[in-house]
């Protein structure tokens, strides 16, 4: 496998009066070009951390991401990132919004190349009639919408969703990750995302990376989703590795919810972290 | 004659070239007894349809009637619970299912009122609460009030517009299993409006789509041959269940594809008119 991104030995850790309280460590993933990965885990635990460290927009206590052969220093739109909430200027109108990320990301192109790139992608996620609304003028699954178009007329080298779909009611969040397959089957962007939710992980990705959960959480494993490409919902949900699958992850899930009394305490205890840590661990995400 | 007929409804809102129809060629028919499920999109029309049935809007062309009569205005034997659950800030929760229940059986005497209100506060959970008021209560909470007083006028017709789309994940579970638990032991005629379809299959006997507005309507019936009572872990791993889940949502993203082409012919991007005509 050729490695696209590559996550080596990643700490976070933030300082409190009684000691650093460690979120993320020794969490290592790597990725390889044109593959869609998933990283779910409960709230708190800190994936989002990971990507936002990956993004650039946090800095890593120790260990290092490096993309496409260059260490991740800081934010660039060499990655195009998709919030939980679309993050839109809202006296900008949708067009406007994606033109911005454009000008910075390609500032040799003409005006009307610009323009033409940002009509390109919202045409793409079915907002052409949309153009000229602002944020307030759309519902919020179309700002959603913009948001992926806004990502992906950068043509980054690589896609960051965290949570992309968190907000919507469960049948538009359906909808969105049809318009996300669409798009991301059109033009194969190594993509990492984060979400808790377990049906969106199988649909979309080639592998879900387990993250345990906090304090001091890292990779608990990796499953390789199988379903072909490209994928058709109803035929992935009644696939009979389906179930199987998805039992692995919501297991996975259930065992990081209830640790051992026990474990968590000889944890803390070697660790020489107090229990507040634990809290702060929450506050982390 | 099935118990609550809709026939050929449809109804557009605006005026002049700002007119939307909403909905469109709308045709159901819900038996005695039966629990049906509308599943749709936020801004299909889901609440114009229930508005109709409830008749607190008039159709614009075809008629909806309950128990063989033309629904004209609302009505106790229609009980309704809304989204936002609609009760009276300054009257308590005893206060709010007291003037239901004053307006369905005006004749009853008042102690029998009294008991009423008292045994559906209790049904749902709320024997202790009566003396609170709507913003003393949770939003769970307030949305039993609603249910026990859409309940109390022991109306012939339940209409659940989005019961639990305001509610936090773990107290819709607890209530999906209360309406639940509710419908098996009166098995009133039911029609609930939601856009969850796993909630849809968790309690109906049948699940129509509601196709992408505007322009909405119902697509083929769909029936939940699920054993009763259900159960959401276990319908998360039922095959079957999983099929008719996908069923639904493949039918009700395709009407959304069909609403929202993502290639749209090049004669429509550009221009000025075409960007006007808002989703």
């Amino acid at each position: 496998m050729r490695k696209y991104l590559e996550i080596w030995k990643l700490e976070k850790s933030f300082p409190t009066p009684k000691g650093p309280a460690m979120i993320v460590k020794d969490f290592e993933l790597t990725i390889a070009e044109g593959e869609f990965v998933s990283l779910i885990g409960h709230s708190g635990c800190g994936k989002s951390t990971v990507l936002s460290i990956v993004a650039g927009l946090q800095d890593a206590t120790a260990g290092t991401a490096i993309l496409a052969g260059r260490e991740i220093t800081g934010p660039g739109t060499d990655r195009g990132v998709v919030f939980q909430a679309p993050c839109l200027f809202d006296w900008m109108s949708a067009l406007d919004n994606v033109l911005l990320g454009v000008e910075q990301a390609f500032p040799n192109l003409t005006r009307q190349e610009q323009q033409q790139r940002a009509e390109e992608a919202l045409d793409s996620v079915g907002l052409a009639d949309a153009l000229h609304k602002r944020p307030a003028e759309l519902s919020q699954g179309m700002r959603q919408r913009v948001g992926l178009a806004r990502a992906f007329a950068l043509s980054p080298k690589m896609l960051l969703l965290d949570e992309p779909f968190g907000m919507l009611d469960s049948l538009t969040r359906l909808e969105l990750q049809g318009v996300l397959m669409d798009l991301w089957s059109r033009h194969r962007i190594t993509a990492l995302m984060v979400t808790h939710d377990v049906d969106e992980a199988l649909y979309l990705s080639d592998r879900v990376a387990m993250m345990t959960s906090g304090p001091a959480a890292t990779l608990g494993g990796i499953l390789e989703i199988p379903f072909s490409r490209p994928r058709q919902r109803a035929a992935v949900s009644v696939d009979p590795d389906y179930e199987g699958l998805r039992d692995r992850l919501l297991g996975f899930l259930e065992d990081q919810a209830h640790p051992p009394a026990p474990a968590l305490f000889e944890a803390s205890k070697s660790a020489a972290q107090p229990e507040p840590d634990l809290v702060l661990a929450e506050l982390g995400e | 004659m099935a118990y609550v007929e809709l026939s050929k409804i449809g109804k557009s809102y605006g005026k002049g070239t700002g007119r939307t129809e909403v909905l469109s060629d709308v045709n159901l028919e819900i038996q005695e007894g039966e629990f049906v499920a509308v599943v749709g999109f936020s801004g299909a029309g889901k609440t114009t349809l229930v508005s109709m049935i409830a008749g607190l809007i008039a159709p614009d062309a075809g008629v909806v009637s309950v128990a063989g009569k033309k629904v004209t205005g609302p009505g106790t034997d229609r009980g309704v619970v809304f989204q936002n659950y609609s009760l009276l800030p300054w009257e308590t929760a005893e206060g709010n299912v007291r003037l239901a229940v004053e307006q369905a059986f005006p004749k009853a005497p008042a102690a029998e009122q009294r008991d009423r209100v008292a045994r559906y506060l209790s049904l749902v959970g709320l024997g202790a609460a009566g003396h609170k008021r709507p913003r003393e209560l949770s939003g769970g909470m307030r949305q039993r009030v609603a249910l026990a007083r859409a309940l109390a006028m022991d109306p012939k017709v339940l209409l659940l517009d989005e019961p639990l789309g305001a509610v936090d994940a773990l107290t819709r579970g607890t209530l999906q299993s209360e309406i639940a638990r509710i419908w098996q032991a009166d098995r009133k005629t039911v029609l609930l409006i939601t856009n969850d379809v796993e909630e849809s299959l968790l309690l109906a006997d049948r699940v129509v789509p509601l196709s992408a507005g505007p322009c909405a309507t119902l697509g083929p019936s769909i029936d939940v041959d699920l054993p009763r009572p259900r159960d959401a872990r276990e319908l998360g791993k039922n095959p079957r269940a999983r099929a008719l889940r996908a069923q639904i949502v493949e039918w009700l993203l395709d009407s959304a594809k069909r609403r929202r082409p993502t290639r749209p012919a090049p004669a429509e991007v550009g221009l000025g008119a075409a960007a006007e005509v808002g989703a």
